[in-house]
């Protein structure tokens, strides 16, 4: 039979991180081995199924033996997909472990991409509410209430119509039902269309897949091409982790610094702060760049070149030692790859006449065999006709002027030029936590105090100070340890309070002459947590900090001991 | 009148597709059971001859050109009332096909789902019908049964609605609704003020029993008692 359907449904199956909760939710539906029911009582109705957050925890810590973080977590996502409804705090759709109420959201009223809660529902649903609330509705209800008006205007008698019905037809039941039913509702739409500032579920990501377009069929052509792919990765030319990673560790080691999330950004950073003066200070061309800026130019080569002042400052310096055209050439090739296609024939004519001719303006030293190739390559040309010229010359300059440069007098004279910005005045009410924390000003002011009295053979004052958190099981010694028990309580005020009073909070640890070994754990610690016990424990005890530091071993409150 | 009668022809639907929906949303729950299944069975089946009534009978009226410009008008907000009605039937009974066939009931390891609610929907149904009461005349696989003919009747309905669309030429957007803003505040004669609200668990907040029926009939209870113990004690001095 022919089907007419002048509506398609946009997604014929369930999101799958839905259709797992419902399995789960059904899952708990058994009667030997779900989840314990109670009655929730009231003065004169009784209503069943209901149960306390703490059981729907222990249920999946058992179900799925995780452990009791993530069965929290697990409920509480739960929660907010709507499958599960509070019963005491019914706005908040929040998982809490203790015996608050809760009950399971009936079938229809499910989550789902496929039957999407329409503006018509939603305005039956508001004229319901309006009509048992006597016009008493919440202000972003309101709100929507009398945007769906204008909106579906058309079919405002329906709405009207239909939400009587409705509730002539709940009348019908009995009353603890009718409360259920209520609750239910409201649960949906919170859901569904929940108030303005929390969190929407429904709201996708820019990048979800679409479940329906990524089914593959596991037929043979199928099962082929991952035979061909296996096989292929087989051989594949391996690194070992281990020489990868001491690479990765190497450029992070080297590059530490000049993150402006970790070590922060000099004088402010401008997203968080509005001040663009970090952008104007770093602008192309300045006439004092930032001393970090310079000090990369002395990373790599790539790096003096892609940075456009960099790039100014080298080729002053070749032109003073009369190789200037080496770098032109350079420059000139890199314009043929990357500029338009139709001027690529006059571009390549160009630079043959000026850097590749005999007896050219401005010869470059190629070897014959590359040079054999580029005049071949000249007959036909396109755009990496020239590059292994190009390779050739970069790398004669990168061993050869390179290091002259970085040894010269021009870049020690910029060193020495550069400036470091000055961290900005920070207003105690404008702070935030982030900000604060990530200024590396404060900890290089108090290093070397610090380095004097501990005595310690630190490479650098903030290198150690950071190294906390980059190298936590290299830097089992550093004293400016924290109780990490302190901190998840200590951490919801920081964002509040202003500097000063921060001290106070940390100070029960700075004092105790013992401090927890930095163990794993920390890892999880934010670096903002960790590193602003650092501060202010550097600046909160000015007075006797060797004598903190110099203690023997004991067991401070928490039970842990230090590590020297 | 031609106009009374397809309004109440649309109020019946309206009635119906109400609780009909209503029945949809216990489904999968622990008030489901086969009497629901057959409840949504006879629901649809009423509404759906409700709908071709009213079809037929608006069809026949908005082809009609002879009518004037106010009834036409009058006709069309009809029309889009009925037509967004059927909407919302279709899709409940889609979702009534989709729930029938995740939540068999016969079957013991796949579990209802415990919603809370424990009350029977016969009134709802009985609203629905209009009777008093409802039989249950169908055996006890109804639910698995049911759903070819829900299928087939969703592909009914589905049509029905294709083959409106094709035959009259409303606009939609061009129709005024009678209802103003908050109009169904004014007319809450039946939706009544003490319905139920939100309770806490504790049991205190702002509960309003509605059943003051019940309340009556207990201090009625309880006045009678007190008289009989009063002249209980008054039989035992004086005797």
């Amino acid at each position: 039979m022919t089907i007419h359907s002048t509506r398609t449904h946009t997604a014929k199956t369930q999101m799958a991180c839905l259709a797992k909760m419902e399995k789960v939710i059904v899952a708990m539906q058994d009667p030997d081995i779900g989840i314990r029911m109670q009655s929730q009582r009231f003065l004169i109705t009784v209503i069943p199924h209901a149960m306390t957050g703490n059981d729907v925890v222990e249920w999946l810590y058992q179900k799925f033996s995780i452990s009791e973080e993530e069965s929290l977590h697990l409920g509480d996502l739960i929660v907010k997909y709507g499958y599960i409804y509070p019963l005491k705090d019914p706005k908040n759709l929040v998982l809490r472990a203790d015996d608050s109420p809760y009950r399971f959201q009936t079938p229809y009223f499910w989550t789902s991409f496929k039957w999407p809660a329409t503006e018509l529902d939603y305005a039956i649903y508001l004229a319901k509410k309006n009509i048992r609330k006597q016009g008493d509705l919440v202000d972003y209800e309101k709100d929507s209430y009398n945007l769906l008006h204008k909106r579906i205007n058309h079919t405002w008698d329906f709405v009207v119509m239909q939400a009587g019905e409705q509730l002539r037809a709940a009348k019908q039941r009995r009353k603890s039902d009718r409360i259920v039913l209520d609750c239910q509702e409201q649960a949906y739409w919170l859901v569904n269309r929940p108030p303005p500032g929390a969190l929407n579920i429904m709201e996708l990501g820019p990048k979800r897949n679409n479940t329906h377009t990524t089914r593959v069929k596991l037929n043979s052509a199928f099962y082929k091409r991952e035979i061909e792919y296996y096989k292929n990765a087989l051989t594949r030319t391996r690194v070992k982790s281990s020489v990868s990673l001491e690479g990765f560790v190497k450029h992070c080691e080297q590059y530490l610094l000049h993150d402006p999330i970790v070590s922060g950004c000099l004088p402010s950073n401008p997203w968080i702060t509005s001040g663009t003066m970090y952008w104007t200070m770093n602008a192309d061309f300045v006439d004092i760049p930032t001393k970090l800026r310079v000090e990369r130019w002395a990373f790599n080569f790539g790096e003096l070149l892609h940075d456009p002042l960099g790039r100014q400052e080298f080729r002053h310096f070749l032109e003073r030692e009369i190789s200037a055209e080496n770098l032109t050439f350079w420059e000139a090739c890199e314009d043929v790859q990357y500029g338009e296609q139709s001027k690529i024939d006059e571009k390549v004519e160009a630079v043959f006449e000026q850097f590749l001719a005999a007896g050219a303006s401005k010869w470059v030293n190629i070897d014959s065999k590359t040079m054999e190739k580029t005049l071949d390559g000249l007959q036909i040309p396109h755009r990496y006709v020239f590059e292994d010229a190009q390779m050739h010359i970069y790398m004669l300059i990168k061993k050869d002027s390179y290091p002259r440069y970085l040894k010269s007098e021009m870049y020690k004279n910029m060193l020495a030029k550069a400036i470091v910005a000055q961290e900005t005045k920070k207003s105690v009410l404008s702070l935030t936590r982030w900000h604060r924390l990530y200024s590396p000003s404060l900890a290089q002011v108090s290093n070397p105090k610090e380095n004097d009295e501990k005595g310690k053979a630190a490479t650098s004052g903030t290198v150690s100070q950071l190294c906390r958190f980059s190298h936590p099981l290299a830097n089992l010694g550093v004293f400016t340890g924290t109780n990490i028990p302190d901190n998840p309580e200590d951490a919801p005020s920081w964002s509040h309070s202003g500097f000063p009073s921060l001290c106070p909070g940390i100070l029960p640890a700075a004092t105790y002459p013992s401090s927890s070994s930095v163990d794993p754990k920390s890892l999880s610690l934010t670096a903002a947590e960790v590193s602003l016990e650092t501060q202010s424990y550097l600046n909160a005890e000015d007075a006797d900090p060797s004598e903190d530091k110099e203690a023997a071993p004991e067991m401070d409150e928490f039970g842990q001991t230090t590590r020297c | 009148m031609v106009k009374d009668e397809c309004k109440t022809l649309l109020d019946a639907l309206n009635k119906v597709s109400a609780c009909y929906r209503h029945l949809v949303i216990c489904a999968g729950g622990t008030s489901d059971s086969q009497n629901l299944r057959e409840e949504l069975k006879k629901t649809r089946q009423k509404a759906q001859a409700l709908a071709i009534a009213n079809k037929n009978k608006l069809t026949t009226i908005l082809k009609d050109k002879t009518i004037s410009k106010d009834d036409r008008a009058e006709f069309e907000r009809l029309w889009v009332v009925f037509s967004t009605c059927m909407e919302i039937l279709e899709i409940d009974m889609r979702r009534a096909l989709e729930l029938g066939q995740e939540f068999p009931l016969n079957v013991p390891t796949k579990h209802l789902i415990q919603t809370g609610m424990g009350g029977g929907t016969s009134a709802v149904a009985a609203r629905a019908m209009c009777v008093q009461n409802m039989k249950y005349e169908e055996g006890n696989n109804i639910d698995t049964l049911d759903l070819n003919d829900l299928e087939q009747e969703i592909n009914e309905v589905g049509e029905m609605i294709y083959e409106m669309e094709m035959k009259v030429n409303v606009p939609q957007w061009t129709v005024e609704a009678k209802q103003d803003l908050s109009s169904e505040l004014k007319s809450t004669a039946s939706a009544g003020t003490s319905s139920v609200r939100m309770i806490s668990v504790n049991g205190g907040g702002n509960k309003k029993l509605c059943d003051t029926n019940k309340i009556f009939a207990g201090a009625m209870f309880s006045a009678v008692l007190i008289i009989a113990i009063v002249l209980a004690v008054c039989v035992v001095k004086f005797a």
